[in-house]
């Protein structure tokens, strides 16, 4: 999967603008990026790429780079 | 072996009730933000629920109102009633059992098996399996009451965390020996390793208040005194893995097919989680109603509430009374069990504002 498509998934996961996240984007300073947004995040991870994270795996998230691990 | 098939066990009747004090998720917009509330809507699907603090009503006095609906309404003879099964963690007393003090309230007789089932989420599926195993045992009927109430804060208070979710709700289901009835078939589990995901680990006996006084002082240990904690992300991981294996089981050892079913009664947790739950176990998902909708997530009652929600009306005729019931959380504890009911002996929801009052008072009790 190309990293736009990563990007854009994420993107609509949390819920922000398209084009809004680069790899470096640092989530503590995304708005959106709150509990709700955690938990549709977890979903998108167990739908598209059939990883079923944990709340401390989502905790140890500090960019967006980060979650492309789990998007394997 | 945790898997179960019973018979001769007749589902007679299913109530179910919450508070008449309504709240809507809007209200809380000026505290939370447009914004936040909508998304919080969008996600959990809670619109409005009931609560119980303003009218200090109990989980125990829902249940009893259920209760009292079905054996008034079908003129049922209470001394039947062989045992009383209060499957609920919302107790009146820290003891007795909440059980005794509703035998007597409801004028059952003292040859009546009474307790307490103190799980939470998973109290109604496992309640299915207690109840039909007294009828195996030679009970006559059991009564089975499942309801939640949140915190009794006082007045206007509102908790600072996730107070939107949780609603208050009770029921009550009516179970009588009849050997031609349809069997109660199921599932139960238990993960007691990830105790830690959903706790109020302050005020028992483990932690108790004086320590927590002792380490924290006063005021903290009273912020803290039976606080509830959720790890939110590990509830929905959960449901999402362990969950969907239980289902996925269930559904081999006991060839299911879901063509067979009205709908599957399941936990409402909230609407996230109900909605990947279903695309994973590839139920149906317009065949698992959405009470939480209108009630929030009601703990032990959100099963039958459910359930009554979803027949209560009348709405449903041709329905064949085959259902799946899935209870999740607390615990961790889980199970999905099969039944077969009466849609027409399914209550339709309603509201109740009396609470008990138990003649406790401090001139006695100093």
């Amino acid at each position: 999967m190309e990293l736009k498509e990563k990007l854009a998934l994420i993107e609509e996961a949390i819920d922000v603008d398209e084009g809004t996240l680069t790899p470096e984007t640092i989530l503590a300073d995304v708005d959106e990026w709150d509990s709700i947004a955690a938990l549709s995040l977890i979903v998108m991870l167990d739908e598209h790429f059939n990883k079923t994270i944990s709340g401390a795996q989502i905790k140890a998230l500090e960019t967006v780079a980060d979650i492309f691990a789990y998007m394997e | 072996m945790s898997y179960f098939n019973l018979n001769n066990t007749k589902i007679v009747a299913v109530a179910a009730t919450v508070p008449d004090d309504v709240e809507y998720t809007t209200d809380y917009a000026k505290q939370f933000g447009e914004e936040h509330v909508q998304k919080f809507i969008t996600s959990t699907g809670v619109e409005r629920r009931f609560t119980a603090h303003r009218l200090g009503v109990t989980s125990s006095d829902l249940c009893a109102a259920a209760a009292e609906k079905i054996l008034t309404e079908f003129d049922y003879d209470r001394s039947k009633i062989d045992a009383l099964v209060f499957a609920s963690s919302s107790r009146d007393y820290l003891q007795p059992v909440t059980a005794c003090i509703l035998q007597d309230r409801l004028g059952l007789s003292d040859e009546c098996i009474c307790y307490d089932v103190p799980l939470g989420c998973s109290a109604y599926v496992y309640g299915l399996e207690i109840a039909a195993m007294h009828i195996n045992s030679g009970c006559r009927s059991v009564l089975l009451l499942a309801g939640s109430c949140g915190d009794q804060i006082p007045g206007e208070y509102v908790p600072p965390e996730i107070p939107m979710l949780f609603g208050s709700g009770g029921s009550a289901t009516l179970l009588e020996y009849d050997e031609s009835a349809p069997p109660i078939y199921g599932l139960l589990r238990s993960m007691g390793r990830d105790f830690k995901m959903l706790v109020s680990p302050y005020g028992g006996q483990r932690h108790p208040f004086w320590m927590v006084a002792n380490d924290l002082g006063l005021q903290r240990a009273l912020e803290l005194n039976n606080k509830f904690y959720m790890l939110g992300m590990d509830v929905m991981r959960f449901s999402l893995k362990e969950v969907v294996q239980m289902i996925k089981d269930f559904n081999a050892r006991f060839q299911i097919d879901y063509n067979d079913f009205d709908i599957m009664a399941c936990h409402q947790a909230n609407k996230l989680i109900i909605s990947n739950l279903a695309r994973k176990i590839k139920f149906p998902i317009e065949r698992i109603p959405l009470s939480i909708v209108n009630y929030g997530n009601t703990g032990c009652a959100s099963v039958p509430l459910a359930i009554c929600d979803y027949y209560g009306k009348g709405e449903n005729p041709k329905s064949s009374g085959k259902i799946l019931t899935c209870g999740f959380g607390i615990g961790l504890s889980l199970g999905i069990v099969g039944i077969t009911l009466d849609p027409s002996s399914c209550f339709e929801v309603f509201r109740v504002r009396d609470r008990y009052d138990d003649g406790i008072s401090y001139d006695e009790y100093n």
